[in-house]
Formats: C-alpha cells, sequence, structure tokens
C-alpha cells in the first residue's frame, strides 16, 4: 500500500516508527513553520522553533487520543513552544534584546529574502506591530480559524478575555495600515 | 449593543450574516471599523502564501523514546523490602520458638521463652538470610541495569540535540562567510583595474 491513512500514520509513529513519524513531519511542517514565523517574525528563529515544537509533539505523541483533528492539537504545542520563546527573549539583557528587534523589524537577509513571498511581508510586519497576547489570538482566530472557546482553552483565559484582546487588535490595524500604506 | 456584539461575534465565529445583520453593524461605528478590520484580517490570512521552508534537520526530531519499566522491574521494586519484612518476621518466630496454636475459636501463637534456642535454629536462620541476599541481589541488579539503560538513552539523545545545535551553528557561519564573501567581491569590481594591479587598497 503506497498510501496511508493519516491514522495509520500516527498510530505507526507512536509506536516509534521513524519512517512514519518523518512523513507525518512532512505533511505539517509548513503550516507549522509559517505559525511559528508568524509568532516570531525572524525566519531563522521560526525554524529554531518549529524544530523545538516538532520534538515536543513526538515526546507526547502517547497522550494524542484523536479527540481533535492532528493538525489543531499540533498547533496548540507548538502556540506553547512559542510562548516559552517569546518568555525566554523577554530575559534577554537589553543590549540584545535591541539587536533582536532590530533583526525582526527589519529582516534582510539573504534567507529571509528568498524565502518570503511579497504579500507575507505586510502580515509579518502587521503582526509584528501587535503586543504577543493579541498576536496569539490574531494567529489562532484569523489564520488557525479557532473557535472562540477553543482558543480560550488553549490559552487557558476565558472567552470574554479572547474577544477583548481579539478587538483591540483590530482597533489597531486601521492606524497601522495607514501608517504601513504612508 | 449587546445585541451587535452578538452579531460581532456570530460573523466571527462563522463568517456568515443576513443583510439585515449586516446593515446594522455597518450603521454602528465602532462595529462598522471592527467589520471592516476583521474582514482586512480575513483577507491578509487568505493571501498569505506558505512559501516553501529552507532545509532543516528533519530526522533531528526523531529520538528512541525510553520504554515503560517493565512489569518484572516494578514488581522487584515492592519485592525486595516485603521480602526482607517477611524474612525478619519469620526469623523472629523462629528465634523466639514462637508456636502456633489452632482451635475452633481461632488461632494462637505463644513464645517458649525458657528453652535454649537448638543449633538446628541458627542453620535454619543462615539458610533464610542466604536466601534473602539472594533475593536483594537480584532486585538491586534489576535496578541498576534499569538505571544503565536509562542513562544510556539520556545521552544519546543528548548527543542528538549537541549535533544539532552544531549543524545549526555551522550554517549560520557559512551563511556569514557567504555574504562577507559577498562584500569582498563587491569591493573588488568597484575598484579601478590599477588598484588591483598594484595590490593596494583603493578607496573614493
Amino acid at each position: 500500500m503506497f498510501f496511508q491513512s493519516e491514522k495509520g500514520l500516527i498510530k505507526k509513529a507512536q509506536q516509534g516508527d521513524k519512517r512514519a513519524w518523518l512523513t507525518l513531519v512532512k505533511q505539517y511542517e509548513k503550516p507549522i513553520y509559517h505559525s511559528c514565523l508568524r509568532m516570531v517574525s525572524n525566519p531563522d528563529d521560526a525554524l529554531e522553533v518549529m524544530q523545538e515544537s516538532f520534538m515536543s509533539i513526538y515526546r507526547s505523541l502517547d497522550k494524542y487520543r484523536f479527540e481533535s483533528s492532528f493538525k489543531t492539537w499540533a498547533i496548540a504545542i507548538t502556540n506553547r513552544r512559542c510562548v516559552e520563546f517569546y518568555r525566554a527573549r523577554k530575559v534577554l539583557d537589553e543590549e540584545k534584546q535591541e539587536m533582536l528587534i532590530a533583526e525582526t523589524q527589519e529582516p534582510e537577509s539573504a534567507d529571509f529574502m528568498v524565502f518570503m513571498a511579497e504579500q507575507n511581508k505586510q502580515v509579518l510586519k502587521l503582526l509584528n506591530d501587535l503586543p504577543w497576547v493579541q498576536k496569539e489570538v490574531v494567529e489562532l482566530k484569523f489564520f488557525q480559524h479557532f473557535t472562540f472557546e477553543q482558543i480560550a482553552e488553549q490559552l487557558g483565559i476565558s472567552t470574554n478575555t479572547v474577544k477583548s484582546r481579539l478587538y483591540s487588535a483590530l482597533s489597531k490595524l486601521r492606524q497601522d495600515l495607514e501608517v504601513l500604506n504612508g | 449593543m449587546a445585541n451587535l456584539d452578538m452579531i460581532f461575534q456570530k460573523w466571527l465565529e462563522s463568517g456568515k450574516l443576513s443583510a439585515e445583520e449586516k446593515s446594522l453593524l455597518e450603521q454602528d461605528s465602532v462595529y462598522a471599523e471592527l467589520l471592516e478590520n476583521s474582514q482586512q484580517w480575513q483577507t491578509l490570512a487568505s493571501e498569505y502564501q506558505e512559501t516553501p521552508l529552507p532545509h532543516w534537520q528533519r530526522e533531528a526530531t526523531w529520538f528512541e523514546k525510553p520504554k515503560p519499566t517493565p512489569f518484572s522491574n516494578r514488581i522487584a521494586v515492592w519485592f525486595a523490602p516485603a521480602a526482607l519484612a517477611c524474612s525478619v518476621v519469620m526469623c523472629s518466630l523462629v528465634f523466639l520458638r514462637a508456636e502456633i496454636n489452632y482451635s475452633d475459636s481461632g488461632f494462637a501463637i505463644s513464645f517458649d521463652k525458657s528453652a535454649e534456642v537448638p543449633a538446628v535454629t541458627f542453620e535454619q536462620l543462615q539458610t533464610l538470610l542466604a536466601e534473602q541476599q539472594k533475593n536483594n541481589a537480584e532486585a538491586t541488579y534489576a535496578l541498576v541495569k534499569e538505571a544503565i539503560d536509562q542513562g544510556r538513552l539520556e545521552r544519546k539523545e543528548d548527543i542528538g540535540a549537541l549535533v544539532a545545535d552544531l549543524n545549526q551553528i555551522r550554517k549560520q557561519d557559512q551563511a556569514l562567510i557567504r555574504l562577507q564573501l559577498n562584500e569582498l567581491a563587491q569591493q573588488v569590481e568597484q575598484q579601478p583595474q590599477s588598484s588591483i594591479a598594484k595590490n593596494q587598497i583603493w578607496e573614493n
């Protein structure tokens, strides 16, 4: 049999089948990488967070009970790794932090230019200008299409807090677009 | 306001609104702006392109997972102290010459303190102790083996992580060297031929 169902692949990976796991990674690396990229705004950091996320997903794979889609479950883990990355970055000293902000605001590395589509730059810029708590709600709502309840469950907050963060992010968009379009 | 909030929430959750609901939102300046901005985000999200990934080490995400502790080992962990306790009780009973008497109402244990302990009792004691030592040694062996296996596995994972880190550093170094070489090439291209021939640094 050439093609295996996702469920079959997951079950094999749960039993420690390396090939099945790598097939799953190939299937989900794009959405997970881009989710990380939108959250951390830097391609090199996104790659690092994605790798850590996949390691966490593999470590927790035995706990996956097919109650939600694999993508939803994997994105929830990825989001937690992004939060950890954000917290780790926050404790960097001021000098380093300034350097990182400069990197994320004007990403000009060769790799970035090669792998980044033109229309994505605007999205990254707008997301990067949002505070972290608003950014993660926008990511989960508009890019991952989760409901308010799912977002609240993932972030461990109430649905009202999710809504208030989303509304704040939406209110900020007009000013940002005006700045971006000059 | 409450109705408008519910209508807007409905739109955010389902993306669908009746014409009447939409016009209600558009009549309110706050919700009209929120609706417009969320439509803008939806457009941005739908136009976002998931471009191909840079090269990365997929294999580094796979590692040998520690196997669950076998049932026999779990028994061994409990068996050693239990066996020791039983041995102590048995030795005490033998040493104190305990007598167990059964009757219709139950059983009673009595200790003969007057009699001296015969030599054969010490032999029994020695046998029991030897058995106990053997059991303890077996349980200890199982525990040590488990600890060594676990340590080996953790070392393997650590080495995997180290190799991934080294590869990452090497990639970054290569990217830096590439950029420096490009910069140098540009500088050389901008120099007049005479400066290159004389091996001089030209400054414009």
